[in-house]
């Protein structure tokens, strides 16, 4: 392509980004203005700027409490998907038993269901019959068995491009098939378990759905449970609620702008699982 | 004999170590609960009633009877058919325009991508506020009759917007996998195909699309899939209204389940979207699969 020619495709992809990109810079733009002046002027730049919509927004929402629930359900839904993921992934890789041939082909078939057809027995056993309702590691286990054939699919298949003969070196050298995992093949996993980590962190971070059924009470909402009450239950303050969007963006936002290039890598991933 | 002994008792403690916790998990979570769900569509349970009553295949007859589902049905397909085509287009030009060498390829793909971080729920919202206030001032500003009442209150036009906001965030998404395509088309088949005259659109046309069919695959059955089982942006947009007209089937069995509260009924239509999405990936999996032998 001529130079020209970039430049004119420069042009037109910057404009196309920017239209884009709208949404955002409206919504920005009007989380400094009162709601009456966002219902005249949704497009100009604030004239009675405020900051005041921010503070209702984390009154209202309860923010902080939900930011850390987002935060703890997400950190230990990621350290248990990588521990177990990583293991299974491992013994399925390098015992090939008839027994986890089956499990692991199960676990493979059960990754075609969409949620849908676990969302009601789940919730008749584990909030009905177990009474765990608004029980945060509960919600972590859910995720992470949701998780998991997914996980051990990229595990296994990431374990069986490492050479054995590093396992039978271990072995030789004293190491036990624990020691050897742990020591030797884990290391070499670092780039698989990003990608797994990336996926499942953002899916459980912006997950609604799972969690709005088990967790109902304030003090034990994620960020998309408190923003949807929020937006749901006040009907006129539409700064506030902006506000609040943008504040359930922000997290995830900033860990976006540290690690895109894994982030992007990690989400497509889950395409490929075919 | 002992050594054999020996080693079963070792590899039996390898199993309880390394396969055990996640088969455990797995079963509880996933297996059980389909389980569950299978026997749960053969009873008429309503989640309080204390006496649960076996009703054959009654809730799937009700399924396919009932014309409220129907129409979710037929919803979702027409929803799914424009949201596929747009996203893919929208997501094809991108992946073409981010890999042609222009300057800040980088930075306009994190760009596009940046929809596919945030949650379903928020973006809905967000562009709620565009299509109910923003546009419609704009609308009234400049006078366009169609564009100063909010498009979530008329039927179709809220099934446009829902189509919209999908593609505008989907085709984000499919761009990185065409962009995985394309730059996996060697550099000389393009060069040879400039030498010998071809323009930039048969470039595309007779080289990089032939070239490129496996992520165009991947691409067409993951959109079929993701936008059947479309369920955030439904709730928090339109809320499948106005007056129920934009009930896409995965909200129609959450509203079936948890508003009206019928479980077996809910349970049924959710084994149908199952049936529906097993089989797009089982295609997928088909012709994915069959580009691959062929390359």
């Amino acid at each position: 392509m001529s130079k020209t020619k970039k430049k004119i495709l420069f042009v037109i992809t910057l404009v196309v980004l920017i239209i884009f990109m709208v949404p955002f810079f409206i919504l920005v733009n009007n989380t400094f203005k009162p709601t009456g002046e966002f219902i005249k002027t949704p497009f100009a730049l604030p004239k009675n700027f405020t900051l005041e919509n921010y503070t209702v927004a984390i009154d209202r929402m309860n923010f902080w409490k939900a930011l850390y629930n987002t935060a703890f359900i997400t950190i230990l839904t990621v350290v248990f998907n990588m521990l177990v993921g990583s293991m299974t992934g491992y013994f399925f890789a390098r015992k090939k038993w008839k027994v986890n041939k089956i499990v692991f082909g199960s676990f493979l078939a059960s990754m075609v269901a969409p949620f849908q057809v676990y969302m009601i027995p789940l919730v008749r056993i584990y909030a009905g019959k177990f009474g765990l309702s608004n029980n945060l590691l509960m919600v972590v286990y859910i995720a992470v068995g949701l998780n998991l054939p997914f996980a051990v699919f990229l595990y296994k298949g990431f374990t069986e491009g490492i050479p054995e003969e590093l396992d039978e070196a271990a072995r030789i050298d004293g190491c036990g098939f624990t020691r050897t995992f742990f020591r030797i093949i884990m290391p070499l996993l670092k780039p698989i378990i990003i990608t797994v980590t990336v996926f499942v962190a953002m899916g459980v971070w912006n997950d609604y759905l799972m969690s709005s059924l088990f967790l109902t009470k304030t003090h034990t909402k994620t960020l998309a449970i408190a923003i949807k009450t929020f937006l749901t239950n006040h009907s006129a303050e539409y700064s506030p609620m902006m506000a609040g969007l943008l504040l359930g963006i922000l997290p995830m936002l900033a860990f976006y702008l540290i690690g895109q290039k894994y982030i992007i890598e990690g989400v497509v991933a889950g395409s490929v699982k075919g | 004999m002992a050594k054999n002994f020996g080693k079963k008792i070792k590899n039996i403690g390898i199993f309880a170590g390394f396969g055990l916790p996640a088969t455990i998990i797995w079963a509880s979570v996933v297996l059980i609960p389909f389980i569950y769900g299978i026997w749960i569509t053969f009873t008429d349970w309503n989640g309080l009633a204390i006496d649960i009553n076996y009703v054959g295949v009654q809730n799937y007859l009700e399924v396919f009877t009932d014309s409220t589902f129907v129409t979710a049905f037929f919803k979702t397909v027409i929803y799914a058919f424009f949201t596929v085509i747009a996203s893919n287009l929208v997501g094809f030009l991108l992946a073409l325009a981010v890999t042609s060498g222009i300057k800040g390829q980088s930075f306009f793909r994190t760009g596009f991508f940046t929809p596919n971080i945030i949650g379903g729920i928020i973006l809905g919202y967000i562009w709620n506020f565009i299509f109910s206030y923003a546009l419609t001032t704009f609308g009234k500003s400049i006078g366009v009759e169609w564009m100063s009442t909010s498009w979530l209150t008329h039927p179709t036009r809220a099934l446009i917007a829902l189509i919209i906001v999908s593609s505008w965030q989907m085709s984000g998404y499919l761009m990185v996998i065409y962009i995985a395509g394309l730059t996996n088309v060697p550099k000389e088949l393009l060069e040879a195909a400039y030498v010998d005259g071809a323009s930039g659109f048969q470039v595309v046309r007779r080289v990089k699309l032939p070239l490129i069919k496996n992520s165009t695959a991947i691409c067409i059955f993951l959109s079929i899939s993701r936008t059947f089982m479309s369920f955030d942006m439904n709730l928090s947009l339109t809320a499948g209204g106005p007056y129920k007209s934009t009930e896409l089937i995965a909200y129609k069995i959450y509203q079936t389940a948890f508003t009206s509260m019928e479980f077996g009924k809910g349970q049924a239509q959710a084994i149908v979207l199952f049936v529906i999405v097993a089989i797009i990936s089982l295609l997928q999996v088909y012709f994915t699969r069959k580009g691959v032998d062929e390359q």
